[in-house]
Protein backbone atom coordinates (compact mmCIF):
# COMPACT_ATOMS: atom_id res chain seq x y z
CA UNK A 1 0.00 0.00 0.00
CA UNK A 2 2.74 2.40 1.26
CA UNK A 3 4.64 2.28 -2.20
CA UNK A 4 2.07 1.70 -4.20
CA UNK A 5 0.83 5.09 -2.61
CA UNK A 6 4.25 7.06 -2.68
CA UNK A 7 4.82 6.22 -6.36
CA UNK A 8 1.36 7.44 -7.70
CA UNK A 9 2.27 10.87 -5.67
CA UNK A 10 5.49 10.74 -6.95
CA UNK A 11 4.19 10.19 -10.60
CA UNK A 12 1.67 13.23 -10.56
CA UNK A 13 3.97 15.41 -8.79
CA UNK A 14 5.85 15.49 -11.63
CA UNK A 15 3.36 15.24 -14.45
CA UNK A 16 2.42 18.51 -12.37
CA UNK A 17 6.08 20.31 -13.12
CA UNK A 18 6.09 19.55 -16.32
CA UNK A 19 3.01 21.26 -17.01
CA UNK A 20 4.03 24.24 -15.32
CA UNK A 21 6.99 23.87 -17.66
CA UNK A 22 4.74 23.65 -20.71
CA UNK A 23 2.13 26.29 -19.63
CA UNK A 24 5.06 28.45 -19.22
CA UNK A 25 5.68 28.60 -23.04
CA UNK A 26 1.58 29.54 -23.53
CA UNK A 27 0.10 32.98 -23.78
CA UNK A 28 -0.76 35.63 -26.01
CA UNK A 29 3.52 36.60 -26.75
CA UNK A 30 5.19 33.74 -28.07
CA UNK A 31 8.06 32.36 -26.06
CA UNK A 32 9.84 29.94 -26.87
CA UNK A 33 11.85 26.97 -24.39
CA UNK A 34 14.87 27.91 -25.22
CA UNK A 35 14.11 31.32 -24.26
CA UNK A 36 12.67 30.06 -20.68
CA UNK A 37 15.16 27.81 -20.20
CA UNK A 38 17.76 30.78 -20.98
CA UNK A 39 15.87 33.46 -18.11
CA UNK A 40 15.55 30.66 -15.58
CA UNK A 41 19.20 29.95 -16.03
CA UNK A 42 20.32 33.63 -15.91
CA UNK A 43 18.25 34.17 -12.38
CA UNK A 44 20.49 31.19 -11.16
CA UNK A 45 23.21 33.01 -12.14
CA UNK A 46 24.78 30.93 -14.45
CA UNK A 47 24.82 32.56 -17.61
CA UNK A 48 23.92 35.84 -19.72
CA UNK A 49 20.72 36.94 -20.30
CA UNK A 50 19.95 36.41 -24.64
CA UNK A 51 16.29 37.40 -24.44
CA UNK A 52 14.17 40.36 -24.91
CA UNK A 53 13.32 42.13 -21.52
CA UNK A 54 9.61 42.25 -22.33
CA UNK A 55 9.90 38.16 -22.63
CA UNK A 56 11.98 38.08 -19.64
CA UNK A 57 9.25 40.48 -17.58
CA UNK A 58 6.15 38.55 -18.98
CA UNK A 59 7.79 35.25 -17.56
CA UNK A 60 9.06 36.13 -14.51
CA UNK A 61 6.37 38.75 -13.33
CA UNK A 62 3.72 37.80 -15.69
CA UNK A 63 3.18 33.73 -16.03
CA UNK A 64 5.56 32.39 -13.09
CA UNK A 65 3.45 33.89 -10.03
CA UNK A 66 0.42 33.80 -12.32
CA UNK A 67 1.05 29.43 -12.10
CA UNK A 68 2.24 29.11 -8.79
CA UNK A 69 -0.65 31.31 -7.53
CA UNK A 70 -3.32 28.48 -9.51
CA UNK A 71 -1.24 25.78 -8.08
CA UNK A 72 -1.71 27.10 -4.63
CA UNK A 73 -5.43 27.91 -5.06
CA UNK A 74 -6.29 25.29 -6.68
CA UNK A 75 -4.66 22.96 -3.99
CA UNK A 76 -6.38 24.60 -1.02
CA UNK A 77 -9.90 24.06 -3.27
CA UNK A 78 -9.73 21.02 -3.48
CA UNK A 79 -7.61 19.69 0.20
CA UNK A 80 -10.29 22.10 2.14
CA UNK A 81 -12.99 20.21 -0.33
CA UNK A 82 -11.82 17.35 0.86
CA UNK A 83 -11.99 17.96 4.48
CA UNK A 84 -15.36 19.58 4.15
CA UNK A 85 -16.97 16.33 2.79
CA UNK A 86 -15.51 14.01 5.55
CA UNK A 87 -16.03 16.49 8.71
CA UNK A 88 -19.93 17.30 7.32
CA UNK A 89 -20.32 13.49 6.00
CA UNK A 90 -22.02 15.24 3.43
CA UNK A 91 -20.87 14.67 -0.52
CA UNK A 92 -22.15 18.45 -1.38
CA UNK A 93 -20.14 19.83 0.96
CA UNK A 94 -17.75 22.26 -0.43
CA UNK A 95 -15.03 24.61 0.83
CA UNK A 96 -17.04 27.33 0.45
CA UNK A 97 -19.39 25.47 3.20
CA UNK A 98 -19.72 27.44 5.90
CA UNK A 99 -20.79 31.02 4.07
CA UNK A 100 -17.34 31.89 2.22
CA UNK A 101 -18.14 32.23 -1.04
CA UNK A 102 -21.05 34.52 -0.23
CA UNK A 103 -19.30 36.57 2.37
CA UNK A 104 -16.57 36.78 0.46
CA UNK A 105 -18.41 38.03 -2.76
CA UNK A 106 -20.31 40.83 -0.34
CA UNK A 107 -16.81 42.50 0.95
CA UNK A 108 -16.03 42.47 -2.66
CA UNK A 109 -18.78 44.07 -3.75
CA UNK A 110 -18.71 46.59 -1.02
CA UNK A 111 -15.80 47.13 -1.26
CA UNK A 112 -16.71 47.90 -5.31
CA UNK A 113 -19.88 50.01 -3.78
CA UNK A 114 -17.52 52.37 -1.84
CA UNK A 115 -15.35 53.07 -4.87
CA UNK A 116 -12.15 51.60 -3.81
CA UNK A 117 -9.63 50.44 -5.80
CA UNK A 118 -9.86 46.68 -6.72
CA UNK A 119 -6.82 45.96 -4.72
CA UNK A 120 -9.33 46.26 -1.90
CA UNK A 121 -11.82 43.69 -3.24
CA UNK A 122 -9.71 40.88 -2.14
CA UNK A 123 -8.90 42.15 1.38
CA UNK A 124 -12.56 42.79 2.00
CA UNK A 125 -13.65 39.47 0.90
CA UNK A 126 -11.11 37.80 2.98
CA UNK A 127 -11.98 39.68 6.75
CA UNK A 128 -15.66 39.23 5.80
CA UNK A 129 -15.04 35.82 5.07
CA UNK A 130 -12.85 34.63 8.55
CA UNK A 131 -15.87 37.23 10.53
CA UNK A 132 -18.58 35.41 9.03
CA UNK A 133 -16.91 31.94 9.89
CA UNK A 134 -15.90 32.76 13.65
CA UNK A 135 -19.54 34.07 14.25
CA UNK A 136 -20.98 30.43 12.54
CA UNK A 137 -18.48 28.52 14.79
CA UNK A 138 -19.53 30.16 17.92
CA UNK A 139 -23.21 30.48 17.41
CA UNK A 140 -23.16 26.34 16.57
CA UNK A 141 -21.90 25.45 19.98
CA UNK A 142 -24.21 23.81 22.32
CA UNK A 143 -22.59 23.27 25.82
CA UNK A 144 -19.14 22.00 24.42
CA UNK A 145 -20.15 20.52 21.06
CA UNK A 146 -20.27 22.34 17.87
CA UNK A 147 -23.51 21.15 16.08
CA UNK A 148 -22.90 20.62 12.52
CA UNK A 149 -26.33 20.74 11.38
CA UNK A 150 -26.85 24.17 12.98
CA UNK A 151 -23.62 25.38 11.25
CA UNK A 152 -24.62 24.09 8.15
CA UNK A 153 -28.49 25.99 8.20
CA UNK A 154 -27.06 29.05 9.65
CA UNK A 155 -24.33 29.10 6.74
CA UNK A 156 -27.21 28.88 4.53
CA UNK A 157 -29.35 31.09 6.38
CA UNK A 158 -26.32 33.85 6.44
CA UNK A 159 -25.74 33.42 2.55
CA UNK A 160 -29.52 33.99 1.58
CA UNK A 161 -29.41 37.21 3.24
CA UNK A 162 -25.49 38.39 2.14
CA UNK A 163 -26.64 37.33 -1.65
CA UNK A 164 -29.69 39.14 -1.54
CA UNK A 165 -27.73 42.43 -0.52
CA UNK A 166 -25.19 41.72 -2.95
CA UNK A 167 -27.48 41.34 -5.91
CA UNK A 168 -29.10 44.37 -4.60
CA UNK A 169 -25.83 46.62 -4.22
CA UNK A 170 -24.47 45.23 -7.92
CA UNK A 171 -28.07 46.08 -9.54
CA UNK A 172 -27.42 49.83 -8.13
CA UNK A 173 -24.10 49.89 -8.81
CA UNK A 174 -23.98 51.88 -12.47
CA UNK A 175 -22.86 51.03 -15.47
CA UNK A 176 -19.65 49.08 -14.94
CA UNK A 177 -20.72 46.40 -12.10
CA UNK A 178 -19.24 43.91 -15.18
CA UNK A 179 -15.64 44.83 -13.15
CA UNK A 180 -16.60 43.03 -10.13
CA UNK A 181 -18.46 40.64 -11.12
CA UNK A 182 -15.41 39.62 -13.21
CA UNK A 183 -13.81 39.36 -10.07
CA UNK A 184 -16.46 37.07 -8.49
CA UNK A 185 -16.17 34.63 -11.17
CA UNK A 186 -12.58 33.86 -10.28
CA UNK A 187 -9.34 35.74 -11.35
CA UNK A 188 -6.25 35.20 -11.07
CA UNK A 189 -4.52 37.49 -13.16
CA UNK A 190 -3.00 39.78 -10.72
CA UNK A 191 -0.91 37.43 -9.38
CA UNK A 192 2.79 39.04 -8.06
CA UNK A 193 5.76 37.48 -6.52
CA UNK A 194 4.95 39.44 -3.31
CA UNK A 195 1.04 37.93 -3.17
CA UNK A 196 2.89 34.67 -3.71
CA UNK A 197 5.02 34.68 -0.89
CA UNK A 198 2.43 35.95 1.42
CA UNK A 199 -0.28 33.54 0.59
CA UNK A 200 2.34 30.49 0.05
CA UNK A 201 3.15 29.61 3.59
CA UNK A 202 0.49 29.06 5.42
CA UNK A 203 -1.66 27.37 2.47
CA UNK A 204 1.35 24.89 2.27
CA UNK A 205 1.27 24.84 6.33
CA UNK A 206 -2.80 24.29 5.96
CA UNK A 207 -2.48 22.10 3.02
CA UNK A 208 0.29 19.70 5.23
CA UNK A 209 -2.16 19.59 8.50
CA UNK A 210 -4.96 18.44 6.84
CA UNK A 211 -2.93 15.75 5.18
CA UNK A 212 -1.84 15.03 8.79
CA UNK A 213 -5.60 14.18 9.85
CA UNK A 214 -6.34 11.83 7.24
CA UNK A 215 -6.11 8.60 9.26
CA UNK A 216 -9.37 10.69 11.70
CA UNK A 217 -11.09 11.73 8.66
CA UNK A 218 -11.40 8.07 7.77
CA UNK A 219 -13.03 7.51 11.29
CA UNK A 220 -15.73 10.20 10.71
CA UNK A 221 -16.61 8.59 7.71
CA UNK A 222 -18.66 6.28 10.20
CA UNK A 223 -20.08 9.16 12.21
CA UNK A 224 -19.50 11.49 14.62
CA UNK A 225 -19.76 9.30 17.50
CA UNK A 226 -18.21 6.00 16.09
CA UNK A 227 -15.27 8.39 15.52
CA UNK A 228 -15.32 9.01 19.44
CA UNK A 229 -15.16 5.20 20.08
CA UNK A 230 -12.31 4.62 17.72
CA UNK A 231 -10.03 7.10 20.06
CA UNK A 232 -10.57 10.07 17.90
CA UNK A 233 -10.65 13.57 19.35
CA UNK A 234 -14.11 14.62 17.68
CA UNK A 235 -14.28 18.21 18.86
CA UNK A 236 -10.39 19.09 18.57
CA UNK A 237 -10.30 17.51 14.69
CA UNK A 238 -13.67 19.29 13.90
CA UNK A 239 -11.75 22.32 15.23
CA UNK A 240 -8.85 22.29 13.26
CA UNK A 241 -10.44 20.91 9.97
CA UNK A 242 -12.68 23.84 10.14
CA UNK A 243 -10.71 26.42 11.55
CA UNK A 244 -7.70 25.42 9.46
CA UNK A 245 -10.14 25.42 5.74
CA UNK A 246 -11.71 28.32 6.79
CA UNK A 247 -8.56 30.34 6.90
CA UNK A 248 -6.87 28.96 3.92
CA UNK A 249 -10.00 28.88 1.27
CA UNK A 250 -9.92 32.74 2.55
CA UNK A 251 -6.41 33.85 1.85
CA UNK A 252 -7.36 31.66 -1.64
CA UNK A 253 -10.81 33.81 -2.13
CA UNK A 254 -8.51 37.16 -1.31
CA UNK A 255 -6.39 36.16 -4.19
CA UNK A 256 -8.19 34.48 -6.68
CA UNK A 257 -11.62 35.33 -6.24
CA UNK A 258 -14.59 32.80 -5.90
CA UNK A 259 -13.37 29.87 -8.48
CA UNK A 260 -16.32 27.14 -7.72
CA UNK A 261 -16.43 23.62 -8.99
CA UNK A 262 -12.74 22.86 -7.94
CA UNK A 263 -13.44 22.50 -4.41
CA UNK A 264 -16.32 20.11 -4.69
CA UNK A 265 -15.82 18.38 -7.96
CA UNK A 266 -12.14 16.94 -7.59
CA UNK A 267 -12.58 15.29 -4.24
CA UNK A 268 -15.35 13.15 -6.05
CA UNK A 269 -13.34 12.66 -9.12
CA UNK A 270 -10.46 11.12 -7.03
CA UNK A 271 -13.42 9.13 -4.88
CA UNK A 272 -14.64 7.91 -7.77
CA UNK A 273 -11.44 6.81 -9.19
CA UNK A 274 -9.19 5.37 -5.59
CA UNK A 275 -12.21 4.92 -3.59
CA UNK A 276 -12.27 6.79 0.45
CA UNK A 277 -9.34 6.14 1.81
CA UNK A 278 -8.25 9.67 3.06
CA UNK A 279 -4.33 8.71 3.34
CA UNK A 280 -4.44 8.63 -0.53
CA UNK A 281 -7.28 10.74 -1.18
CA UNK A 282 -6.56 14.24 0.44
CA UNK A 283 -3.02 14.40 -1.31
CA UNK A 284 -4.34 13.36 -4.55
CA UNK A 285 -7.00 16.08 -4.18
CA UNK A 286 -4.47 18.50 -3.29
CA UNK A 287 -2.13 17.64 -6.27
CA UNK A 288 -5.36 17.28 -8.12
CA UNK A 289 -6.82 20.82 -7.19
CA UNK A 290 -3.34 22.06 -8.39
CA UNK A 291 -3.12 20.30 -11.43
CA UNK A 292 -7.06 21.13 -12.29
CA UNK A 293 -6.66 24.87 -11.84
CA UNK A 294 -3.67 25.05 -13.60
CA UNK A 295 -5.48 23.83 -16.87
CA UNK A 296 -8.19 25.88 -16.49
CA UNK A 297 -6.25 29.25 -15.58
CA UNK A 298 -4.20 28.38 -18.92
CA UNK A 299 -6.74 28.23 -20.87
CA UNK A 300 -8.62 31.44 -19.44
CA UNK A 301 -5.53 32.81 -19.99
CA UNK A 302 -4.85 31.86 -23.63
CA UNK A 303 -7.95 31.92 -24.87
CA UNK A 304 -9.88 34.73 -22.50
CA UNK A 305 -12.89 33.12 -21.03
CA UNK A 306 -14.03 31.58 -17.95
CA UNK A 307 -13.54 28.31 -18.99
CA UNK A 308 -13.32 25.94 -15.70
CA UNK A 309 -16.67 24.09 -16.09
CA UNK A 310 -16.90 23.33 -19.67
CA UNK A 311 -13.45 20.89 -19.39
CA UNK A 312 -14.27 19.73 -15.85
CA UNK A 313 -18.19 18.50 -15.71
CA UNK A 314 -18.07 16.36 -18.96
CA UNK A 315 -15.15 14.05 -17.42
CA UNK A 316 -17.28 14.15 -13.99
CA UNK A 317 -20.07 13.62 -15.35
CA UNK A 318 -18.66 10.43 -16.83
CA UNK A 319 -17.46 8.78 -14.04
CA UNK A 320 -20.79 9.57 -12.23
CA UNK A 321 -22.47 7.76 -14.94
CA UNK A 322 -19.84 4.64 -14.66
CA UNK A 323 -19.88 4.22 -11.21
CA UNK A 324 -23.83 3.64 -11.84
CA UNK A 325 -23.59 1.74 -14.05
CA UNK A 326 -21.56 -0.05 -11.59
CA UNK A 327 -23.93 -0.14 -8.96
CA UNK A 328 -27.02 -1.13 -11.18
CA UNK B 1 -51.03 64.36 -33.62
CA UNK B 2 -53.96 61.92 -32.98
CA UNK B 3 -51.61 58.82 -32.71
CA UNK B 4 -49.49 60.93 -30.30
CA UNK B 5 -52.31 60.71 -27.27
CA UNK B 6 -52.43 56.61 -27.55
CA UNK B 7 -51.24 55.32 -24.57
CA UNK B 8 -49.60 52.01 -26.62
CA UNK B 9 -47.96 54.66 -28.34
CA UNK B 10 -45.76 56.82 -25.66
CA UNK B 11 -44.67 53.28 -24.05
CA UNK B 12 -43.71 51.77 -27.72
CA UNK B 13 -41.73 55.52 -28.01
CA UNK B 14 -40.82 55.29 -24.75
CA UNK B 15 -38.63 51.97 -25.46
CA UNK B 16 -37.93 52.84 -28.94
CA UNK B 17 -35.95 56.23 -27.68
CA UNK B 18 -34.24 53.90 -25.29
CA UNK B 19 -33.09 51.54 -28.03
CA UNK B 20 -32.70 54.83 -30.86
CA UNK B 21 -30.81 56.86 -28.95
CA UNK B 22 -28.22 54.79 -27.33
CA UNK B 23 -26.02 54.23 -30.48
CA UNK B 24 -25.66 58.00 -31.28
CA UNK B 25 -29.49 58.61 -32.95
CA UNK B 26 -28.57 56.96 -36.27
CA UNK B 27 -31.14 54.92 -36.30
CA UNK B 28 -33.96 57.41 -37.15
CA UNK B 29 -34.05 58.29 -41.13
CA UNK B 30 -35.59 60.74 -42.73
CA UNK B 31 -36.05 61.77 -46.59
CA UNK B 32 -39.03 63.91 -46.09
CA UNK B 33 -39.00 66.90 -43.47
CA UNK B 34 -40.79 66.42 -40.54
CA UNK B 35 -41.47 62.58 -41.18
CA UNK B 36 -38.88 60.62 -39.82
CA UNK B 37 -38.96 56.94 -40.41
CA UNK B 38 -37.50 54.36 -37.77
CA UNK B 39 -35.74 50.62 -37.71
CA UNK B 40 -39.12 49.19 -37.41
CA UNK B 41 -40.52 51.17 -40.37
CA UNK B 42 -42.98 52.95 -38.68
CA UNK B 43 -43.65 56.13 -39.49
CA UNK B 44 -43.46 58.97 -37.13
CA UNK B 45 -44.47 62.77 -37.82
CA UNK B 46 -42.52 65.47 -35.41
CA UNK B 47 -44.68 68.78 -36.36
CA UNK B 48 -45.41 70.91 -33.21
CA UNK B 49 -43.32 68.56 -30.55
CA UNK B 50 -42.86 69.89 -27.40
CA UNK B 51 -42.25 67.88 -24.81
CA UNK B 52 -39.31 65.33 -24.99
CA UNK B 53 -37.98 62.67 -22.67
CA UNK B 54 -34.01 61.96 -23.44
CA UNK B 55 -33.49 58.69 -22.24
CA UNK B 56 -29.25 59.15 -23.29
CA UNK B 57 -26.84 61.97 -21.49
CA UNK B 58 -25.38 62.86 -25.10
CA UNK B 59 -29.05 63.46 -26.26
CA UNK B 60 -29.53 65.84 -23.30
CA UNK B 61 -26.38 67.67 -24.76
CA UNK B 62 -26.91 67.77 -28.16
CA UNK B 63 -30.43 69.01 -27.12
CA UNK B 64 -28.85 71.80 -25.08
CA UNK B 65 -26.14 72.90 -27.99
CA UNK B 66 -28.61 73.25 -30.35
CA UNK B 67 -30.98 75.18 -28.37
CA UNK B 68 -34.25 73.26 -27.51
CA UNK B 69 -33.14 72.50 -23.80
CA UNK B 70 -36.35 74.09 -22.37
CA UNK B 71 -38.71 71.55 -24.02
CA UNK B 72 -37.08 68.74 -21.89
CA UNK B 73 -39.45 67.41 -19.83
CA UNK B 74 -37.74 64.15 -18.42
CA UNK B 75 -34.22 62.69 -18.41
CA UNK B 76 -32.32 59.69 -17.24
CA UNK B 77 -29.18 60.37 -16.09
CA UNK B 78 -25.94 58.46 -15.74
CA UNK B 79 -25.08 57.78 -12.44
CA UNK B 80 -21.42 57.01 -12.62
CA UNK B 81 -20.29 60.05 -14.80
CA UNK B 82 -21.06 63.75 -14.69
CA UNK B 83 -24.31 64.79 -16.39
CA UNK B 84 -24.05 68.04 -18.54
CA UNK B 85 -25.19 70.42 -18.62
CA UNK B 86 -25.37 71.57 -15.02
CA UNK B 87 -29.80 72.49 -15.72
CA UNK B 88 -29.82 68.95 -16.19
CA UNK B 89 -30.39 68.71 -12.30
CA UNK B 90 -33.53 70.81 -12.46
CA UNK B 91 -35.59 68.61 -15.26
CA UNK B 92 -37.61 65.69 -13.93
CA UNK B 93 -35.72 62.72 -13.24
CA UNK B 94 -36.76 59.13 -14.35
CA UNK B 95 -34.28 57.30 -13.16
CA UNK B 96 -30.09 56.19 -14.11
CA UNK B 97 -29.84 55.18 -17.87
CA UNK B 98 -29.71 51.18 -16.78
CA UNK B 99 -32.72 51.56 -14.88
CA UNK B 100 -35.86 53.80 -15.95
CA UNK B 101 -39.05 53.78 -14.30
CA UNK B 102 -41.44 53.53 -16.97
CA UNK B 103 -44.85 55.16 -14.71
CA UNK B 104 -43.01 58.03 -14.68
CA UNK B 105 -41.85 57.97 -18.36
CA UNK B 106 -45.48 57.85 -19.14
CA UNK B 107 -46.96 59.89 -16.66
CA UNK B 108 -44.56 62.71 -18.66
CA UNK B 109 -46.63 62.53 -22.00
CA UNK B 110 -43.93 63.59 -23.99
CA UNK B 111 -43.58 64.08 -27.62
CA UNK B 112 -40.59 64.06 -29.58
CA UNK B 113 -39.11 67.13 -31.53
CA UNK B 114 -36.82 67.58 -33.98
CA UNK B 115 -36.83 70.65 -35.33
CA UNK B 116 -35.38 74.24 -35.59
CA UNK B 117 -30.92 73.58 -36.93
CA UNK B 118 -30.20 77.29 -37.25
CA UNK B 119 -28.16 77.20 -34.12
CA UNK B 120 -27.16 73.55 -34.94
CA UNK B 121 -25.10 74.90 -37.64
CA UNK B 122 -23.16 77.92 -35.81
CA UNK B 123 -21.88 74.82 -33.56
CA UNK B 124 -21.27 72.60 -36.47
CA UNK B 125 -19.21 74.98 -38.01
CA UNK B 126 -17.13 75.84 -35.14
CA UNK B 127 -16.48 71.91 -34.36
CA UNK B 128 -15.08 71.62 -37.86
CA UNK B 129 -12.91 74.36 -37.77
CA UNK B 130 -11.62 72.35 -34.36
CA UNK B 131 -11.27 69.43 -36.13
CA UNK B 132 -9.50 70.84 -38.87
CA UNK B 133 -6.77 71.88 -36.69
CA UNK B 134 -6.28 68.85 -34.75
CA UNK B 135 -5.84 67.82 -38.09
CA UNK B 136 -3.36 69.99 -38.71
CA UNK B 137 -1.06 69.06 -35.55
CA UNK B 138 -1.26 65.15 -36.32
CA UNK B 139 2.78 64.48 -37.37
CA UNK B 140 1.69 61.66 -39.85
CA UNK B 141 5.21 59.86 -40.20
CA UNK B 142 5.83 59.40 -36.45
CA UNK B 143 2.24 58.56 -34.99
CA UNK B 144 2.39 57.81 -31.22
CA UNK B 145 0.54 54.86 -29.99
CA UNK B 146 -2.33 54.63 -27.09
CA UNK B 147 -4.36 51.91 -25.86
CA UNK B 148 -7.82 52.86 -23.56
CA UNK B 149 -8.38 51.22 -20.30
CA UNK B 150 -12.07 50.63 -19.17
CA UNK B 151 -11.31 48.34 -16.49
CA UNK B 152 -7.91 47.00 -14.77
CA UNK B 153 -8.42 43.38 -13.22
CA UNK B 154 -8.52 41.73 -15.68
CA UNK B 155 -7.39 44.62 -18.06
CA UNK B 156 -9.99 45.35 -20.67
CA UNK B 157 -9.71 47.71 -23.76
CA UNK B 158 -11.71 50.36 -25.97
CA UNK B 159 -11.31 48.09 -29.62
CA UNK B 160 -11.80 48.69 -33.20
CA UNK B 161 -15.30 50.58 -33.78
CA UNK B 162 -15.97 51.55 -30.04
CA UNK B 163 -16.07 55.87 -29.53
CA UNK B 164 -12.99 55.77 -27.98
CA UNK B 165 -11.36 54.14 -30.53
CA UNK B 166 -12.87 56.50 -32.89
CA UNK B 167 -11.60 59.46 -30.83
CA UNK B 168 -8.12 57.84 -30.61
CA UNK B 169 -7.91 57.98 -34.10
CA UNK B 170 -8.84 61.43 -34.38
CA UNK B 171 -6.22 62.77 -32.21
CA UNK B 172 -3.90 60.99 -33.97
CA UNK B 173 -2.95 58.15 -32.19
CA UNK B 174 -2.84 54.40 -33.37
CA UNK B 175 -5.10 52.28 -30.81
CA UNK B 176 -2.97 48.83 -30.31
CA UNK B 177 -6.16 47.45 -29.12
CA UNK B 178 -7.52 47.76 -32.23
CA UNK B 179 -8.03 43.96 -33.26
CA UNK B 180 -10.71 43.75 -30.53
CA UNK B 181 -13.99 44.27 -31.99
CA UNK B 182 -16.22 46.03 -30.28
CA UNK B 183 -16.08 47.63 -26.55
CA UNK B 184 -16.19 44.46 -24.14
CA UNK B 185 -12.61 42.79 -24.43
CA UNK B 186 -10.27 41.57 -22.51
CA UNK B 187 -6.71 42.76 -23.46
CA UNK B 188 -3.51 40.29 -22.59
CA UNK B 189 -1.81 41.83 -20.02
CA UNK B 190 1.31 40.43 -21.88
CA UNK B 191 0.71 41.78 -24.71
CA UNK B 192 0.52 45.07 -22.98
CA UNK B 193 3.95 44.75 -22.23
CA UNK B 194 4.69 44.04 -25.60
CA UNK B 195 3.21 46.69 -27.45
CA UNK B 196 4.31 48.79 -24.62
CA UNK B 197 2.29 51.65 -26.08
CA UNK B 198 3.15 55.51 -25.73
CA UNK B 199 -0.11 56.35 -23.80
CA UNK B 200 -2.54 55.17 -21.63
CA UNK B 201 -5.62 56.45 -21.00
CA UNK B 202 -7.89 55.63 -18.44
CA UNK B 203 -11.97 55.46 -18.06
CA UNK B 204 -14.90 53.71 -15.95
CA UNK B 205 -13.69 51.17 -12.98
CA UNK B 206 -10.28 51.72 -14.51
CA UNK B 207 -9.73 55.39 -13.10
CA UNK B 208 -9.79 54.16 -9.24
CA UNK B 209 -6.94 51.55 -10.03
CA UNK B 210 -4.80 54.27 -11.53
CA UNK B 211 -2.79 54.79 -8.04
CA UNK B 212 -2.22 51.60 -7.34
CA UNK B 213 -1.39 50.91 -10.63
CA UNK B 214 1.46 52.87 -10.28
CA UNK B 215 2.82 51.08 -7.34
CA UNK B 216 2.94 47.97 -9.11
CA UNK B 217 5.93 46.61 -9.99
CA UNK B 218 4.91 45.11 -13.15
CA UNK B 219 2.76 48.43 -14.66
CA UNK B 220 6.05 49.99 -13.85
CA UNK B 221 7.86 48.49 -16.57
CA UNK B 222 5.72 50.41 -18.99
CA UNK B 223 6.98 53.21 -20.76
CA UNK B 224 3.44 54.89 -20.60
CA UNK B 225 3.91 54.47 -16.97
CA UNK B 226 7.07 55.42 -16.19
CA UNK B 227 7.03 58.84 -18.06
CA UNK B 228 3.72 59.41 -16.37
CA UNK B 229 2.10 59.26 -19.65
CA UNK B 230 -1.16 58.15 -18.12
CA UNK B 231 -4.25 60.33 -18.81
CA UNK B 232 -7.99 60.68 -17.23
CA UNK B 233 -9.54 62.44 -19.86
CA UNK B 234 -13.25 63.62 -18.06
CA UNK B 235 -15.99 61.02 -19.58
CA UNK B 236 -17.88 63.38 -21.40
CA UNK B 237 -14.84 64.07 -23.92
CA UNK B 238 -14.00 60.78 -24.65
CA UNK B 239 -17.14 58.26 -24.49
CA UNK B 240 -20.57 59.81 -24.99
CA UNK B 241 -21.17 60.44 -28.09
CA UNK B 242 -22.27 64.53 -27.94
CA UNK B 243 -20.84 67.19 -29.91
CA UNK B 244 -18.41 67.56 -27.01
CA UNK B 245 -16.24 64.95 -27.88
CA UNK B 246 -14.84 67.28 -30.76
CA UNK B 247 -13.53 69.49 -27.27
CA UNK B 248 -12.07 66.42 -26.05
CA UNK B 249 -10.41 65.26 -29.40
CA UNK B 250 -8.55 68.90 -29.15
CA UNK B 251 -7.59 69.03 -25.83
CA UNK B 252 -6.06 65.17 -25.99
CA UNK B 253 -4.44 66.18 -29.42
CA UNK B 254 -2.82 69.42 -27.91
CA UNK B 255 -1.27 67.42 -25.05
CA UNK B 256 -0.14 64.80 -27.70
CA UNK B 257 1.26 66.74 -30.27
CA UNK B 258 2.30 69.84 -28.69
Amino acid sequence: MDTKRWSVLLILSLLLVFACGYVLTLGSVEITYKEIGNIIVHRLGLSELHVSRTAQIIIEKVRFPRIIMALLVGSTLATAGVGMQALFQNPMADPYIIGISSSASFGAVLAFTLNLAPGYYGLFAFMLSLLTASILYRFSKIGKRSSVTILLLMGIGLSALYGAITSFLIYFAGEDSFSVIVWMMGYLGDATWQKVGLASIPIILGILVINFFARDLNMFLTGEEEACYLGVNVELTKRIILGISTLIVAISVAYGGIIGFVGLVIPHVFRLLIGNDHRLLIPLSSIGGAFFLLISDTIARTIIAPTEIPIGAPFFIYLLMRRRRVML
Amino acid sequence: MQILKSFTFRLVLAFTLILYFAPASFALESSIEGILVDDLGKIIEINNVTRILSLEPAIIEALYLSGHFDKLVGVAKSSMSENWPKEVDSVESVGDIRNVNVEKIVDLKHDLIFGDTQQAEKEIAKLTALLEEVRENIKVNELKTAIFLYNLKPVMAFGNGSIPDQVLTLVGLKNIARDIEGNNSTFSIEELLDLNPDYIFFAMRAKSGLKEMKNNPLWNELTAVKNGKCLIPPTEHVLRPTPRLIYGIYEINKLVYQ
